[in-house]
């Protein structure tokens, strides 16, 4: 309890001022947004749209949210440690997590089932033999079976990002003038 | 300063980049528009047919890995469209990739079953596996799923994939537009 009492700190110290709610908001509504007509992208060889849309299922919706929620809570914390005067040296692994997360999420639909990681896979097997053959097969059908794994992954080092920069705000470590 | 520090990555970035474009400029081509859609055999069921048995006829070929999931919607989308296609003297050969594309799926009976039942007895549809030879011709690249609308002369109208992502542009053919 103790513990977490100087993250819920930080938090409050975040999203106290009007404007870290309405990034929040807007934050919010995009990606929820965004991932809502991204995600079923992977029923559709990887083109997001109306198609893609029709093909959404409950289990993406809850992926979406997910990862809308948490983007909604790391963005005005990430620009809250920018802001603190040190700029982006404060972000830390928060940068690198975040920025790895947010890929990971965009990218699983979108390279599920299309021709990027084929081609991808033969381009590498001109220089390493061992990605010739099956193996860009292998590895695009366990991406393609194993999608919740890849969001669940983008989620944690999402959620780390988050974690790095609500502890720069509770340590202080980010606000000195 | 910091213009001759970042020259040298900037350089390495760009070389690195062109070679991998021209190793990827060197993938086994795949067929175009234009160019006559090879007569090869595959297996369907206990018989050994051959894409020679369809010419003078509209065709969808399509070779696709039963673990892709945009494969499944596809399979779903064009059974419901069934009906239409079949009026339209659409003919579709459906094969499951070699070696379902690398990675261990359902097989291609139990995925038509479960996303397209009765589509097995359907008079205008074909099921099969495409052989090595067969994948090397027309998934030279290996891709998760690849289709071709092939005319009755036997030239390729279109090459794409995803049919759930394409369904207007294989009911114009079916129906005989241009593209």
């Amino acid at each position: 309890m103790k513990a977490a009492v100087p993250w819920l700190e930080a938090a409050r110290t975040v999203f106290a001022p009007r404007r870290a709610k309405a990034v929040a908001g807007l934050t919010f509504i995009v990606t929820f947004a965004v991932y809502l007509l991204l995600l079923p992208a992977t029923f559709t060889g990887g083109h997001p749209g109306m198609a893609a849309l029709a093909s959404l299922t409950p289990g993406l919706v809850v992926w979406a949210f997910v990862l809308a929620a948490i983007l909604t809570l790391l963005v005005p914390t990430t620009l809250h440690v920018l802001g603190s005067g040190r700029g982006a040296r404060n972000l830390g692994g928060a940068a690198t997590g975040g920025f790895l997360g947010l890929a990971l999420s965009l990218a699983t639909p979108l390279l599920c089932c299309t021709s990027v990681l084929p081609v991808a896979f033969a381009t590498l097997a001109a220089w390493l033999p061992f990605f010739a053959g099956d193996a860009g097969g292998a590895f695009q059908g366990f991406l393609a079976t194993h999608e919740g794994l890849f969001f669940a992954v983008s989620s944690l080092l999402l959620l780390g990002a988050l974690a790095w920069n609500l502890r720069a705000v509770a340590t202080g470590t980010c606000c000195e003038v | 300063m910091h213009g001759s520090s970042s020259f040298p990555r900037v350089l390495t970035v760009v070389v690195v980049a062109a070679v991998f474009l021209a190793s990827a400029a060197q993938a086994r081509p795949l067929l175009r528009p234009g160019e006559r859609a090879p007569a090869l055999a595959f297996r369907s069921g206990t018989r050994v047919l051959n894409l020679r048995a369809w010419r003078g006829r509209k065709v969808l070929l399509w070779i696709f890995s039963t673990w892709c999931p945009s494969c499944r919607v596809g399979l779903r989308v064009l059974a419901r469209k069934e009906p239409e296609l079949r009026a339209d003297r659409l003919n579709l050969v459906v094969l499951e990739n070699h070696d379902d594309g690398g990675y261990g799926g359902p097989t291609l009976g139990t995925t038509v079953a479960r996303y397209a039942p009765g589509l097995a007895a359907a008079p205008n549809w074909t099921f099969g596996h495409a052989r090595r030879a067969f994948a090397g011709v027309y998934n030279p690249r290996s891709y998760p799923d690849i289709f071709y609308l092939i005319r009755p002369d036997g030239t390729i109208a279109r090459v794409s994939s995803a049919p759930g992502a394409h369904l207007g542009a294989i009911l114009r053919f079916a129906r005989g537009g241009k593209r």
